[in-house]
C-alpha cells in the first residue's frame, strides 16, 4: 500500500508539468460545472420569487373616491381567478417604493409631492396563474374607468415554467458534457502516462508483477488528480460565488458613484429634469423590482438578453444619474437662495419691504419655476458683488497712489528743505516676524479664490475670521495714511510705513486712530467687523508694496 | 519442470509460427535454443512465460498449463522464473540495485528484506561494488549483469535468457555465459536462445535447433539415439 502511494506520487514529481497541465484542465471543467450549478441555483430561488409575486396590478386615476375602489376591490375579488385584493394608498406606495428599490431611495425621500399613484394588487388563486387567466383579469380590471394602468408579466408568466424546467434540463446536459470531459481528461493523462512508462510497465510484468499492482498507481494517481481538480474547482467555485455574492443579483444595486459635480450655472434645467425625474420614478415604482426578470425572461436569444441585460443597466445607471444631478441642483439653489436671501435682508429694512419679501419667500420655497428666476437674479448678484469688490479694490489702490504720491512730494519738499528722509519701518528683513494684527483663522487666502456663490476673485489680502469688537493692533509703527469707508471693504485703517509699504486694516467695526496720526508697532488701530459679510465676522488684513501692489501678507506675519 | 507436447502457434494472419514442437527439460539441464531469426526460438521463450499461448498442443513450465492457466496465475508463473533479454530492459532512472530492488517490490517482497538479498544476488553476479551505478554508467555486460541479478533475485527454478549475449562483444560474452553456467550449476535450469555457434561448441550442453517453426535437432534425442543404437 505505501508503495502504492509512493509510485503514485512518483508519477506528479516526474512529470509535474503534465500533472499540473491535467489537474488545472480538470479543475475547470470541474468548474464549468459548479458554475452551471451556481446559476442553475440562483435562477431557481429568483424564479421562486418571482412565481410568488404574480399579481395583476391596477394603477387608480389621481382623485378616484374611496367608497368607488372599495366596491370596485370587492368586485374584483369576486373574480373567480381572484384570491384576494390589496389596496395600496399613494401613502403606501411611496412607503413600500421607498423599502424595495433601494436604489432610488434618495429620490424617493426627497420628493416634495408623492407622484405615486395608489393601487390594487390582485393576488390570483394557485391554479389560474397562468399567461391566459392573467391577461383575463387584467383586461377585466381595465375595463373600470377610474384604473389608469394595469401591469403584469405577459409573456414572461408563461416563460417562467418553461424557462424552470429547461434550466434543470440544461443545467444537466451541460454538466454531464462537463463531467464527460474531466473523465476524458484524466484518461488521456494516465494514457500519456502509461505510454510515457510503457518499458517500465513492460518490466513490471516480466518480473511478475500482478495486475492490480501495476495498475494500483496509476488509478491512484487519476483519483488524485481527480481530487486535486475538484478541490480546485470547488476554490474557484466558492471564490466566483463570494465575487458575485456582493455584487447582487444584476449587479443594479451597486454603489451609486456620487460625483460632487462642478458647479454649472446653467441651471435651466432643473425643472425639466424635475419632471423627468418624477415621470422615472413613477415608471419605475409601476414596474416594481420584477421588472428586471421580466425583461430577461422574455428574451429570444442569448444575443437579445446580452443586449437587453445591457439596456437594463444602462437605464439604471441614467436614473440614479438623474437622480444625482437633480440632487445637486437643488443643494446649489438652497445655497443659492441663502445668499440672496442674506442680501434682500441687508438692502431691505422697511415693515412694508419686509412683508413684501416674506410674501416673496413664501412663493419662492413653493415654486421652483421661482427659485430658477432668484438663481438667476444671484448669478447676478455674484457678478455684481464681484465686480463691486474689484472698483472698491481699484479704489483703494487709486487712494493709497495718491498717498503715496503726496507722502514723496513732501519727502521732497523736506529733502528741498534739507531734511533727511525718514527711513522706512517696514522692510523685508520683516518677512515672516511681524505679529498678527488679531489673532484667528484663515478665512480666505491671498490670492485667486472661488466664493460661495460661484465667481471667481483675486484677493489683494487674507481674510482672518475673529469675533466682532476683537482689537487690531498695527503689525508695525507708520503713519495712518487714511481712515475711511471703501465700498464692500467697509471702514479701512491704513497705516503707511514708508518706502511706498502700507499695511490695511479694513472690514473694521470701529478706527481707534485719525488720518495723520502715528501708531507704534501693537497700537490697536480699530475693533474688528464685517459681521455681515459672506466669512462672517473678520479682519482683511493687506500688506502693499511699492506702487501699490499687494504683498502676500501670510509671507511677513509669523509662523504659527 | 518444462514439457512441450505436439505445440502448434498460428497467427490470425495464417503465418504458422510452431510446428509441432515436442521436447522436455529437466530439473538442472542447460539448454540451448539455436535457429535463425523467425526459426521460432522467441515464441518458445514466449511461451515459457506465458506471454503466449499455443494454438494447439500442451505447454507445461513449473505445474502450470500455459495453455489452459488463468490471467491472474501469469504473474505466479512469472515470479518462478528469472528472464533476460537481449537489450537488458533496464530503468534508465534508477541505479543498479534500486533496478534489482525493482523487482522485489512489484512482487510484494517485505520491504525490510530488500536491502540484504539485493546485495546478495549483486554480490553473485560481482557488481556488489558498482550497486549504485547508474545503466549508463556501466558496460554491456555489466548492465546485463544487472538484468541477470533482476532475473535471480526471486530465487527462480528456472532462468530464460533471450540472447543475452547478442549486444555483448567477446569478452563481455564470456564473462555472462560463465555466470549464467555458474547458476546452472547451483541447480537452476537455464533455457538460452542463441545463434552464436561457437558459444554453443564449446560445451556439450544440450542444444534444440529451431527452422521455420520445426525442431530440427535436438540433442537429447541424439543421446538417446546413441543409447538406443
Amino acid at each position: 500500500m505505501n508503495l502504492l502511494f509512493r509510485e503514485a506520487l512518483l508519477s506528479f514529481r516526474r512529470a509535474p508539468l503534465l500533472s499540473l497541465l491535467s489537474i488545472t484542465a480538470i479543475a475547470f471543467s470541474l468548474f464549468t460545472v459548479g458554475l452551471f450549478g451556481l446559476v442553475a441555483l440562483n435562477l431557481r430561488q429568483a424564479l421562486r420569487g418571482v412565481e410568488e409575486r404574480v399579481e395583476v396590478v391596477a394603477f387608480l386615476l389621481r382623485g378616484t373616491a374611496p367608497e368607488t375602489i372599495t366596491l370596485a376591490s370587492q368586485d374584483i375579488a369576486s373574480f373567480p381567478e381572484v384570491a384576494d385584493v390589496k389596496f395600496v394608498s399613494e401613502d403606501q406606495a411611496l412607503v413600500q417604493a421607498r423599502r424595495e428599490l433601494v436604489e432610488f431611495k434618495d429620490a424617493y425621500r426627497d420628493l416634495q409631492v408623492n407622484p405615486l399613484p395608489a393601487s390594487l394588487e390582485i393576488r390570483l388563486k394557485d391554479g389560474f396563474r397562468d399567461a391566459a387567466h392573467v391577461a383575463g383579469v387584467a383586461d377585466r380590471v381595465r375595463g373600470f374607468p377610474f384604473v389608469e394602468d394595469v401591469r403584469y408579466g405577459r409573456d414572461w408568466i408563461a416563460r417562467l415554467d418553461q424557462l424552470r424546467n429547461m434550466a434543470g434540463v440544461v443545467g444537466l446536459i451541460i454538466g454531464a458534457a462537463f463531467g464527460l470531459i474531466a473523465v476524458v481528461i484524466i484518461g488521456v493523462t494516465i494514457r500519456l502516462t502509461i505510454m510515457q512508462r510503457a518499458r517500465e510497465i513492460a518490466i513490471m510484468r516480466v518480473v511478475g508483477a500482478t495486475n492490480w499492482f501495476i495498475r494500483g498507481p496509476f488509478l491512484l494517481e487519476g483519483a488524485l488528480k481527480g481530487i486535486l481538480g475538484g478541490l480546485m474547482a470547488l476554490a474557484l467555485a466558492f471564490a466566483a460565488y463570494t465575487l458575485f455574492r456582493g455584487a447582487g443579483p444584476l449587479g443594479l444595486s451597486s454603489q451609486l458613484d456620487r460625483n460632487t459635480a462642478e458647479l454649472i450655472l446653467a441651471t435651466d434645467n432643473l425643472a425639466e429634469r424635475n419632471a423627468v425625474l418624477e415621470r422615472r420614478l413613477i415608471d419605475i415604482y409601476k414596474r416594481g423590482q420584477l421588472y428586471v426578470y421580466q425583461v430577461l425572461l422574455t428574451v429570444e436569444s442569448f444575443g437579445e438578453l446580452v443586449s437587453r441585460y445591457k439596456y437594463l443597466y444602462l437605464t439604471s445607471q441614467q436614473d440614479r444619474q438623474l437622480v444625482g444631478e437633480v440632487e445637486s441642483l437643488r443643494n446649489r439653489i438652497a445655497a443659492q437662495r441663502n445668499n440672496v436671501l442674506e442680501v434682500r435682508t441687508q438692502l431691505d429694512r422697511t415693515k412694508e419691504e419686509r412683508e413684501a419679501e416674506l410674501k416673496r419667500y413664501g412663493t419662492l420655497v413653493d415654486e421652483r419655476a421661482q427659485r430658477m428666476q432668484a438663481l438667476k437674479r444671484s448669478a447676478r448678484n455674484t457678478e455684481q458683488q464681484l465686480s463691486t469688490l474689484e472698483k472698491d479694490a481699484a479704489r483703494l489702490t487709486s487712494l493709497l497712489a495718491t498717498a503715496d504720491k503726496r507722502r514723496s512730494d513732501e519727502t521732497a519738499r523736506a529733502a528741498a528743505r534739507g531734511v533727511a528722509p525718514a527711513a522706512g519701518s517696514l522692510t523685508t528683513a520683516d518677512l515672516g516676524k511681524l505679529d498678527w494684527p488679531v489673532q484667528g483663522t484663515i478665512v480666505y487666502k491671498f490670492g485667486r479664490d472661488t466664493l460661495a456663490s460661484g465667481g471667481v476673485i483675486r484677493w489683494n489680502g487674507i481674510g482672518i475670521g475673529a469675533p466682532a469688537g476683537t482689537l487690531v493692533k498695527a503689525v508695525e509703527g507708520g503713519n495712518v495714511g487714511l481712515v475711511g469707508n471703501v465700498g464692500t471693504y467697509g471702514l479701512t485703517v491704513a497705516v503707511e510705513h514708508g518706502n511706498g509699504y502700507w499695511s490695511l486694516y479694513m472690514q473694521l467695526q470701529s478706527a481707534a486712530v485719525k488720518q495723520g496720526e502715528k501708531v507704534v508697532r501693537g497700537q490697536t488701530v480699530g475693533t474688528v467687523g464685517g459681521a455681515n459679510s459672506d466669512y462672517g465676522p473678520h479682519l482683511h488684513f493687506e500688506i502693499r508694496g511699492e506702487n501699490q501692489i499687494a504683498l502676500d501678507p501670510t509671507a511677513w506675519l509669523r509662523r504659527r | 519442470m518444462i514439457r512441450f507436447a505436439h505445440v502448434f502457434k498460428s497467427y490470425p494472419n495464417g503465418a504458422l509460427a510452431l510446428k509441432d514442437v515436442s521436447f522436455a527439460i529437466n530439473k538442472g539441464e542447460f539448454v540451448f535454443l539455436t535457429g535463425h531469426s523467425g526459426a521460432g526460438k522467441s515464441t518458445i521463450l514466449k511461451m515459457l512465460f506465458a506471454e503466449q499461448r499455443p494454438s494447439s498442443g500442451d505447454v507445461r513450465v513449473a505445474s502450470y498449463a500455459v495453455q489452459t492457466m488463468r490471467g491472474e496465475d501469469v504473474p505466479k508463473l512469472r515470479r518462478k522464473l528469472g528472464i533476460v533479454f537481449q537489450d537488458f530492459r533496464l530503468l534508465e532512472d534508477r541505479t543498479a540495485s534500486e533496478n534489482v530492488a525493482f523487482a522485489l517490490e512489484v512482487t510484494g517482497a517485505r520491504r525490510d528484506t530488500i536491502p540484504a538479498r539485493v546485495m546478495r544476488v549483486l554480490t553473485q553476479v560481482g557488481l556488489a561494488a558498482k550497486a549504485r551505478a547508474y545503466p549508463r554508467e556501466l558496460s554491456g555486460g555489466e548492465q546485463q549483469r544487472v538484468a541477470i541479478a533482476r532475473a535471480l533475485v526471486n530465487d527462480p527454478s528456472i532462468l530464460v535468457a533471450d540472447e543475452p549475449t547478442g549486444n555483448l562483444d567477446e569478452r563481455a560474452t564470456r564473462g555472462v555465459f560463465q555466470l549464467l553456467r555458474e547458476i546452472n550449476t547451483s541447480g537452476t535450469i537455464v533455457v538460452m536462445a542463441t545463434h552464436d555457434l561457437d558459444l554453443v561448441r564449446q560445451t556439450t550442453y544440450r542444444t534444440i535447433e529451431m527452422r521455420e517453426g520445426a525442431v530440427v535437432y535436438d540433442s537429447a534425442a541424439d543421446e538417446k539415439a546413441d543409447e538406443l543404437t
